[in-house]
């Protein structure tokens, strides 16, 4: 799991110390979040979504996420 | 947090008055000696147990330490874990000492499955603790 915790959080000039307490998680947490050992609850990555003003799955990407398909449609002649 | 801390301490407690009680008994009743071993070892484990609890929330107060999901997902995987293997060691041991292949008496394999649990929990919790997640990657 990749995550785009601390590009965000360096965004809002957030430190990992405040996310947490905003969040209400330990620093150490917030740490194995970032480097993609952890694997939060909904609830958590709900509330981290929402401290940092950013969409669930912008912050959050899983490695075996299948690329979105290509609905476009194409009109020949 | 205060409610662990009041757990232990309450069980802290038991096991010293547990202790000093045998002890009175043990000097009316002569004729178990053994009783003398068991609150000797029951009063200090007690007496342990409660300072310990003391410190460790002193030390977790100080440092704004608080209970999130992730140390409690791992205290509970921990915790079975724990238990698992020391069952899986019970049940070893039982067949070590019914085979007569190991000669233990009933307390000391009490004690050995007691030692397991807290020193695998332990080992496991600082393990988990480390990798961040129960199935860290």
């Amino acid at each position: 799991m990749i995550t785009k915790i601390k590009e965000y959080r360096a965004r809002y000039s957030l430190t990992q110390e405040e996310l947490a307490k905003k969040v209400g998680v330990r620093r150490e947490t917030i740490v194995f979040l970032e480097q993609g050992k952890y694997n939060p609850s909904l609830r958590l990555a709900h509330d981290i979504a929402k401290a940092l003003h950013a969409p669930i799955e912008d912050l959050f990407i899983f490695e075996d996420d299948e690329p979105e398909p290509d609905h476009r449609v194409v009109l020949i002649d | 947090m205060m409610t662990r801390l009041r757990w232990k301490l309450l069980f802290g407690g038991c096991m010293t008055i547990a202790g000093g009680l045998l002890l009175l008994i043990c000097n009316w009743m002569t004729q178990f000696r053994n009783i003398v071993l068991l609150s000797g070892a029951l009063i200090p484990m007690g007496l342990m147990l409660i300072v310990l609890s003391l410190i460790t929330t002193w030390y977790e107060k100080k440092a704004d330490v608080i209970d999130d999901e992730r140390t409690l997902k791992i205290r509970a995987h921990t915790y079975m874990k724990a238990f698992s293997f020391s069952i899986t060691f019970a049940i070893v041991l039982s067949v070590l000492i019914y085979s007569k292949v190991l000669v233990m008496d009933a307390g000391s394999a009490i004690m050995a499955i007691f030692f397991t649990m807290i020193l695998s929990s332990s080992l496991l919790y600082w393990y988990y603790n480390r990798q961040g997640d129960i199935n860290g990657e």
